[in-house]
């Protein structure tokens, strides 16, 4: 397909059904896709198909695409933990037409050289849209600023320090100045650089009993109020990344009631799994951010439907086979997020009590508000004007063959949340076709 | 199924007891080991029988049996127990039935850990011909022809002894 | 999700012994009424049965311990078993060999038992895990979290004693965030119906939420030892004061240590527990390690017996489950006759 595109009678919104479960909504459109921007939209059958490509819309549901906050997409890096390529593909399966696409890569995304091989080779096969998230500091060591005003001019949208800690307070505030004189947002994780440090799981009750090393919510919380009351004093924008305990909700929302510029998000997988996951020793649910108590989970929930949480990202964190193959304080970390991040989101209006579209929010006027990006909001219906980075979703459509090189996932082969020992949901909903700027980069339509 | 009643036991076992008087009076020293669990009710009647000043023992024999392959770890009552020296020593080994005499094969490769007897005389309650090892007691109460699918069981407190298919008998509690 | 638990068999047998968490009090009842009969092997002239002859029992150390590795060792050389001491501390698994391929080689050299000591919480049960259907495992202590021989011979060693569980007061002292050897007991301890377990220290060395193990918290060590029954102490390691845990040892001994004069508050007829090695004027007096409340040396005979039971039972049940796979005829298998009152070794015998 090249050129212009209608897409005949789909639908742009997705309701509840009896059951919860998400489907298209009653109306139907269609939608011309012309000059990579979203030309028309009409009644169903109203546009004229002459000299275009038609594409059915039946049972689909067109939706703006997703913006990720936190994708690790592991180039430059070591081979079998996925490529640009590979994990771009896998980001569009999971509804994501742009990912902020995290700095600890091998070598880390601190000079102009690193940025221009991360373009080049996402301009070589491209698929979802990449946003390099620079480093902070040099190596993400926490000593040296890393050059944010030149790596901004090349394209970095925000900085951060990946899952790295950094421990003086003095080296904070200066790269918080340093970020808000180019204006460039900081995406941080709050994280102490000594406490918990050697943990591996939640210090919680289940820690406890398996006696593993915990990571207390001290440590997030500790380092967050730090973060905060520097961000407050030098005037950066701050962006919470992967909040993971009710405490730290707390704080964000005190810290937006007393007018601080500060947005937050957390990672999807967040909402769904605690710390019981791991007990026997569970090492697919081992995770650089823990998931914790039950308490946690509910105050994220909260979050995110009060909205003090903006944004839900993917946390995508591929792992090649050995990864997991080592006692469980020896494993690595991190969960693969693409494959399954759709059916994910389209479960949780029914467990959040939330109605789709402001889920959808979620997923995209949130991270482009965080972001700065100039995208209309429109809590992620297309509407007329916009870029065409769009997403056919089927919503009843059941497992799809999975994209990313990280297998590393507890939910291969899950049809229902209770198949893990959650409350039941069913996962279905997979992206039929993905377009960005226009042009078709994934389409599953076949499968 | 076949009974026999308390006073025809205690004639088989009168027998054995005066089948044994002429050892215990040649030798003071001489000791009697029960087998678990039959053995050691009969060993007990027969040492006050015939007064042995050496206290009996008791083998569990679990940790000899040959079936641990098939089975596992028999469940095991307590610790064998013999209180006195084995090393020349002339004992009496004493069980409730014996039938493939596996179980009197176990019970001596265990007495044999403890030392080395000088002489071991066996004496059961009952002998089935039905034997599947060459092992013969010295000294039987009563010999059964019992058939191929017949069991032996010893009720210790009412000393009765049933002969009968297998589901015929009841388990007497111990 | 939990994975499913591999320690447990079909029909409640034992597949592996990695920790006493999910092990009912039947299983442990079971295993102490084991290790009661394996105490008369000791006590004779031949301290051995042949129950293990012809199988190999391979003792992975990745940390050092003599003490439980000598054990382990004495325990099969008990059961007639074939000894393997396989040193990984120094071996290419330092190296770098992946723990898989080190378990591969070792498969490979047909042992039956895998006694696993490791410095990760959660190794024995990777192993047991990945390794084939015919390999047993017995957790020798993996990290900070369980070591459950020592606690099964701890519970041998109270029972002994006081016959039994019900009405007890257990207090456990010191370190418990970083032992194995308390989870352990605290684990068997709540099992088999201990009325109060107790556990006092310094908050620096209590785990988060350890009232979740069913445990009552002081900070006070003579409230604790009021009416105590059994008294565990625990081994105070150096790299707690580097660790900014804990001051000194002269500061531990004055708040937690157990001194003649803080024993005197328990019952007239308490025990004193400890899993070695005792750290003298730290966590315990000399005078009340070497006194009549002691059963620290004990403790140590009991753990032979103990060792034996569950390597026993552990290869035991395997070649029961073998057995009774399909194919193989089940015709002697002489399981319903728990009275022994049968001949247990007849042809058919009910």
């Amino acid at each position: 397909m090249s050129g212009a595109v209608l897409i005949r009678g789909v639908a742009l919104a997705l309701v509840p059904d009896a059951n919860g479960a998400l489907r298209p909504d009653d109306s139907r459109h269609d939608l011309l896709i012309e000059e990579g921007v979203v030309a028309r939209i009409a009644p169903a059958n109203r546009l004229d198909g002459d000299g275009v490509t038609l594409v059915d819309g039946d049972a689909l549901v067109a939706l703006r695409g997703f913006t990720d906050l936190y994708g690790r997409l592991r180039e430059p890096g070591p081979p079998g933990r996925g490529t640009l390529a590979s994990e771009t593909r896998a980001a569009l399966a999971g509804g994501f037409t742009r990912v902020l696409c995290a700095p600890d890569t091998d070598p880390v995304l601190d000079d102009t050289a690193t940025l221009e091989l991360i373009r080049r080779r996402a301009a070589e096969e491209p698929a979802a849209r990449v946003l390099p998230m620079a480093a902070l500091t040099r190596g993400l060591e926490g000593g040296e600023l890393a050059p944010l005003a030149t790596l901004g001019k090349l394209g970095a949208v925000a900085a951060g320090q990946a899952d790295r800690a950094l421990e003086d307070a003095s080296v904070l505030r200066s790269a918080m100045q340093y970020a808000a004189t180019f204006d460039m947002p900081l995406v941080m994780t709050p994280r102490d650089a000594h406490l918990g440090a050697d943990g591996c799981a939640h210090e919680g009750a289940v820690a406890t009993r398996l006696g593993l090393p915990g990571i207390p919510v001290a440590a997030e919380t500790a380092a967050l109020a730090r973060l905060l009351e520097l961000a407050r004093d030098s005037g950066c924008r701050l962006h919470v990344s992967r909040l993971s305990s009710a405490r730290g909700v707390e704080l964000v929302a005190e810290a937006k009631r007393s007018g601080l510029a500060l947005t937050a998000d957390v990672g999807i997988h967040h909402l769904f799994f605690t710390e019981s996951e791991i007990d026997g020793f569970d090492a697919r649910y081992r995770s650089a951010v823990p998931f914790r108590s039950a308490a946690d989970r509910e105050a994220l929930r909260d979050g995110v439907r009060s909205g003090t949480i903006d944004a839900i990202c993917s946390d995508h964190a591929p792992l090649d086979g050995d990864a997991r193959l080592a006692p469980f304080p020896a494993c690595a970390a991190g969960l693969a997020a693409y494959d399954h991040f759709l059916p994910l989101l389209l479960a949780l209006p029914a467990l959040l009590d939330l109605p789709p579209s402001q889920l959808l929010e979620r997923v995209t006027d949130g991270p482009s508000r965080v972001l700065g990006l100039d995208t209309p909001e429109s809590a992620g219906a297309p509407v007329e004007g916009m870029t065409a980075d769009l997403i056919l979703v089927d919503s009843g459509a059941g497992a799809r063959t999975p994209l990313s090189a990280g297998r590393n996932t507890p939910l291969d082969g899950v049809g229902n949340l209770a198949e893990c020992g959650l409350e039941p949901a069913p996962l279905t909903g997979a992206v039929r076709l993905a377009f960005v700027a226009g042009e078709p980069r994934l389409d599953t339509r076949r499968e | 199924m076949i009974r026999y009643e308390r006073e025809t036991v205690d004639a088989w076992l009168n027998a054995m007891a005066s089948s044994l008087r002429p050892l215990a009076a040649a030798d003071p020293e001489l000791a009697m080991i029960g087998i678990r669990r039959g053995g050691v009710d009969v060993a007990r009647r027969l040492h006050a029988a015939l007064s042995l000043p050496t206290p009996p023992g008791e083998l569990a024999v679990a940790f000899y049996r040959d079936d641990f392959d098939r089975i596992g770890l028999h469940p095991v009552v307590g610790p064998s127990d013999v209180p006195f020296a084995v090393d020349d020593r002339h004992v009496v080994l004493v069980d409730d039935v014996l039938a493939s005499g596996r179980t009197v094969r176990a019970a001596m490769n265990e007495i044999f850990d403890h030392g080395r007897p000088a002489r071991i005389t066996l004496a059961v309650l009952v002998e089935r011909r039905d034997h599947e090892l060459p092992i013969r007691a010295d000294v039987v109460g009563h010999a059964l022809g019992a058939a191929e699918e017949e069991y032996v069981e010893l009720d210790a407190t009412a000393l009765v002894v049933r002969v009968g298919r297998r589901d015929e008998l009841t388990r007497t509690p111990r | 999700m939990s994975l499913p638990d591999p320690q447990l068999g079909e029909g409640g047998t034992l597949r592996h012994l990695l920790d006493l968490d999910r092990l009912d009090a039947a299983l442990l009842t079971r295993i102490l009424d084991a290790a009661e009969a394996f105490t008369g092997v000791n006590d004779r002239s031949i301290r051995k049965v042949p129950l293990l002859r012809g199988k190999t029992v391979a003792n992975l150390f990745f940390e050092n311990s003599t003490r439980t590795r000598t054990a382990f060792e004495l325990a099969a050389t008990r059961l007639s078993a074939d000894i393997l001491n396989v040193d990984l501390v120094s071996s290419s698994t330092a190296k770098g060999e992946s723990l898989l391929d080190t378990l591969r080689v070792l498969e490979a050299l047909q042992c039956d038992l895998f006694v696993v000591r490791h410095g990760d919480s959660g190794a024995a049960h990777f192993i047991a895990r990945h390794v084939g259907d015919s390999i047993v495992v017995v957790n020798g202590g993996d990290g900070q979290h369980s070591h459950p021989t020592q606690g099964l011979l701890d519970m041998f060693t109270i029972r002994r004693h006081k016959g039994g569980f019900e009405g007890l007061v257990v207090v456990v002292i010191g370190d418990i965030r970083h032992s194995r050897v308390a989870r352990s007991d605290i684990a068997a301890l709540v099992t088999l119906g201990t009325a109060e377990v107790r556990v006092v220290g310094p908050r620096t060395l209590l785990p988060t939420a350890v009232e979740a193990l069913g445990v009552r918290v002081f900070d006070d060590l003579d409230a604790a030892l009021a009416d105590a029954d059994v008294i565990m102490g625990l081994r105070l390691q150096k790299e707690r004061m580097r660790g900014a845990t804990v001051p000194s040892e002269a500061e531990f001994y004055r708040t937690y240590g157990l001194s003649p004069e803080r024993l005197a508050r328990a019952r007239p007829d308490a025990l004193v527990m400890h899993p070695g090695p005792t750290n003298r004027g730290v966590e315990i007096a000399a005078s009340v390690a070497d006194g009549p409340h002691s059963v620290i040396l004990e403790q140590v005979t009991w753990g032979i017996a103990v060792r034996m039971a569950v390597m026993s039972m552990i290869i035991g049940d395997r070649e029961a489950r073998r057995a009774t796979a399909p194919g193989v005829a089940a015709r002697d298998i002489g399981t319903s006759d728990p009275a022994g009152t049968a001949d247990p070794n007849s042809r058919g015998a009910p």
